[in-house]
């Protein structure tokens, strides 16, 4: 038994000095998959950071954006990320109420109007509704023509579980305020089904389950950049489309701040910002040059937000005013 | 018993720390109302299909079990139980799923697999082939001066049934009733997977999200106390009509004297029909994956051979925790029997059933703050993942050893202590050969059945850190469809080289004492 409580005290030690003992830095984010994945922009980001630092990206990925705040909170002081990037604003306040966070001290330049001392921005797009055009040929024109029409049956994702789902409850909020539960009773009819998150919402629709899928103006830029189609539009609508700002953040619990301040000053860098409308198919936060397949986009000059602050404050309520008009 | 408390009371009271005993009745929601009754709802529908069928199709092998591989096919049934729930659901999937095999079924009546139905479906196939085992035998148990009597009385087709079978069959439906109600009750992967939203959610999965999404610790915890007691009531109605007794073995075993005939040919197309319907998520994965163009690239993926490697620790450890843990306990209930009354031994049996009732989420989430001060040293989600699905296989496990154990210890404990034998060397030369069977098999269908989790490994998964379940689960998410069919076949071959692998080595192991 001693025997037996010895090998183990050995083995606690080996695990825990490879920790301390590592040859080069390492930085830790925690990201959400598909920002990480081969696919995404964190492989190439990863090695353009690395070339100019003595030091190793380490990417953390959870399945979803919604849940990065709550893995941060639950690992509370002695979590060993650095980084947290892939939350967005609706977040802010309750990332920075955690007392999680440090102020970052960077001041980049930015092609969007940001104050904010703990998280900067690393990419923004706008919810639209996604429709093919040679199936669906006279979309809505407004949020208010949707709601009203009864020949469409979309696909949206549900607001607790995604960040895109709680855009549109947000999106519904901004334009119709306090007749938002109306507004989801006639919208209600139809969402064939609310999907868990993103991916799930845009692969139904890609195998026609539906007309029009909430997703961003941007989506048909991926089709032309990796499909040569163009037959997927964003539809625009009247009343304006809701924003979403991506963010990054350092732990106050990091062991490498000036490292991890250099990838804060990094991500407004255009080597960063040049993977993302081509790897994470959202604007830049920069004004780089965009890709072709960009300048076929209408982006609405109507760019509806509704204050973090007010978010923070309002979120729940607003959550159970929907599941309520359910 | 102590560990038990431990691992159930501990996270509890950790999560009790963050509750908010100013807001009792702030989350409380119109909307959560439609959530318990939809769990209520779709939890019975669930289970009287479950058991219907399994009636039915154990009433027809049993009539038929003449046919050569009768045995084998009810052997081979409570396999799909023990199966990883997200394989059987990838199997509907590709069967009524929208781009299905069966799918002009569900379009001609203008039905949707997402939603209630899928979420029936697929409780209904991971539960009926299970009834059916425990049905059969039940059959099997009636005696053979019953079926000679009633032959000699002339009974048959209906009268038969409701005359010989039916009793048989009705002492042990409460126990099967209330234990298919509670695995749906409580069921995670079909519900989310099916879900389609908020109008077809379950208390499981409002538990969660809470937890999950919106750290919401208050809100959790009530929810967690209305499941549990909903729980509770359904378990105290049926339980305390009828005593638990999962699984008896019988020795005196009725033989059915039918033999082939054409006029039993209804018997046997029905038969046929449920044997496909069993069985068929089983095929189509193994279809789906073979014809899967991204079968070899997926084998030999650095993100498939990482779920590998942790699916396999994870089912050797907890394995190994949940046969330890049940050992302990079956010692501690031999004492109670011994030294206190019959009626403490049901309230003790009735315990470690109870730990049916609590919900995973909530205990890992308990777990997690626990354990958060070593990370980064030790990977606590492994050690969260296996603890809790050793702590909840407990029940089975228990079942499954229980009466040999207790058996053997009635049988021979006379003989050990006139022979002065004692603690270990009793259990290796008294006990052990007895019971080594069905600790064996125990460990076994735990190991496996620990594979299925989903709700804790998709919290604290990352990409460093997966299962074969949350891989599937994740590819599904992302509509990599043929990836994730690839990695069902794998995950199934893997499955069943487990399980025949370990049951061959393990029963050949010996223990020698010098």
């Amino acid at each position: 038994m001693k025997n037996l409580s010895n090998i183990i005290a050995v083995i606690l030690l080996l695990l825990t000095s490879s920790n301390i003992f590592a040859e080069n830095k390492t930085l830790i984010i925690y990201t959400y998959d598909s920002f990480a994945a081969e696919w995404g922009p964190g492989p190439s980001i990863k090695s353009a950071f690395e070339k100019n630092c003595d030091c190793t990206i380490k990417f953390i990925a959870t399945s979803n954006a919604a849940t990065l705040l709550t893995k941060i909170q639950l690992e509370g002081t002695q979590s060993n990320a650095d980084i947290v990037l892939g939350f967005d604003q609706n977040f802010l306040i309750d990332a920075e109420k955690t007392n999680l966070f440090i102020k970052h001290a960077i001041d980049p330049e930015l092609n969007i109007d940001w104050k904010n001392d703990y998280f900067t921005p690393y990419d923004y797009g706008q919810f639209a509704f996604i429709y093919d055009d040679t199936k669906l040929l006279n979309p809505p024109k407004s949020m208010a023509e949707l709601i009203d029409r009864d020949d469409i049956k979309i696909i949206v994702q549900d607001p607790r579980t995604s960040t895109p789902g709680l855009g549109l409850l947000l999106w519904v909020k901004s334009i119709y305020g306090k007749d938002s539960p109306n507004a989801w009773q006639s919208l209600n009819d139809k969402i064939i089904t609310y999907t868990p998150g993103w991916s799930e919402a845009y692969g139904m629709f890609l195998e026609n389950e539906a007309d029009m899928v909430l997703s961003y103006t941007t989506s048909p830029a991926y089709h032309l950049m990796y499909e040569e189609t163009n037959k997927y539009k964003a539809a625009s609508f009247a009343e304006g489309h809701y924003m979403q700002i991506e963010v990054a953040g350092i732990l106050k619990s990091s062991q490498n701040f000036k490292l991890a301040q250099k990838f804060m000053n990094f991500i407004s860098s255009n080597e960063f910002q040049s993977e993302i409308p081509t790897k994470n198919i959202m604007y830049p936060v920069t004004n780089i040059e965009l890709p072709e397949a960009y300048k076929q986009l209408t982006q609405s000059n109507n760019k509806l937000l509704i204050r973090p602050e007010l978010v923070h404050a309002s979120k729940k309520n607003w959550i159970n005013e929907w599941l309520n008009s359910q | 018993m102590v560990i038990i408390i431990i691992t159930l009371i501990a996270p509890l009271l950790t999560i009790l720390l963050y509750y908010d005993f100013n807001s009792i009745l702030s989350s409380y929601q119109p909307y959560y109302l439609n959530v318990i009754k939809f769990s209520i709802f779709q939890a019975i529908i669930s289970s009287i299909v479950s058991v219907c069928m399994g009636i039915l199709f154990a009433h027809l092998l049993f009539k038929h079990s003449y046919i050569h591989g009768i045995n084998s096919l009810v052997n081979f049934l409570s396999f799909t139980f023990i199966l990883p729930t997200i394989i059987i659901v990838l199997g509907i999937i590709s069967i009524y799923g929208n781009s299905g095999y069966l799918n002009y079924i569900l379009e001609f009546f203008d039905l949707n697999i997402y939603g209630i139905l899928g979420i029936i479906i697929a409780h209904v196939l991971l539960n009926f082939p299970f009834v059916t085992r425990i049905i059969f035998q039940s059959l099997q148990d009636i005696s053979h001066d019953e079926w000679s009597l009633a032959k000699h009385n002339g009974l048959e087709g209906f009268a038969l049934f409701k005359t010989i079978e039916w009793p048989a069959i009705k002492k042990t439906l409460p126990t099967i009733l209330t234990m298919v109600f509670i695995l749906c009750f409580m069921s995670f992967a079909p519900v989310i997977i099916f879900g389609g939203g908020p109008n077809f959610s379950t208390l499981e999965i409002s538990i969660y999200q809470a937890l999950l999404f919106e750290y919401d610790f208050t809100k959790a915890i009530n929810l967690a106390f209305i499941q549990i007691i909903i729980c509770l009531v359904f378990l105290l109605i049926f339980l305390f009509q009828n005593r638990i007794s999962f699984f008896t073995l019988s020795e005196n075993r009725a033989s059915v004297t039918n033999t082939y005939s054409i006029r039993y040919l209804p018997d046997y197309l029905l038969l046929l029909l449920f044997i496909m319907f069993a069985f068929s998520p089983l095929v189509t994965i193994i279809l789906d994956g073979i014809q899967s163009p991204k079968l070899l690239k997926i084998a030999f993926s650095k993100s498939f051979l990482i779920a590998l490697t942790y699916t396999f620790i994870i089912s050797v450890a907890s394995g190994l925790l949940s046969i330890i843990l049940t050992l302990g306990l079956l010692s501690f209930g031999k004492n109670i029997f011994i030294k206190n009354s019959l009626k403490r031994f049901v309230v003790f049996e009735t315990y470690i059933y109870l730990l049916l009732v609590f919900s995973p989420v909530l205990i890992s989430s308990g777990f997690f703050i626990l354990f958060r001060q070593y990370l980064g040293i030790l990977n606590p989600g492994l050690w969260i993942v296996i603890l809790i699905n050793a702590v909840f296989t407990i029940p089975l496990s228990y079942s499954l050893i229980k009466s040999s154990f207790y058996k053997i210890f009635f049988e021979q404990d006379f003989l050990s202590q006139s022979l002065g034998l004692k603690g270990l060397t009793r259990f290796i030369l008294i006990e052990w050969p007895v019971i080594k069977i069905p600790v064996i098999t125990a460990f076994v269908v735990t190991s496996v059945i620990s594979t299925s989790d989903l709700v804790i490994i998709s919290f604290f998964g990352t990409n460093n850190f997966s299962t074969l379940s949350l891989l599937m689960f994740r590819l599904m998410g992302s509509y990599q469809i043929q990836e994730s069919q690839a990695v069902a076949l794998l995950f199934l071959i893997y499955c069943f080289i487990y399980f025949v692998i370990s049951y061959k080595l393990l029963t050949k192991l010996k223990i020698r004492i010098n």
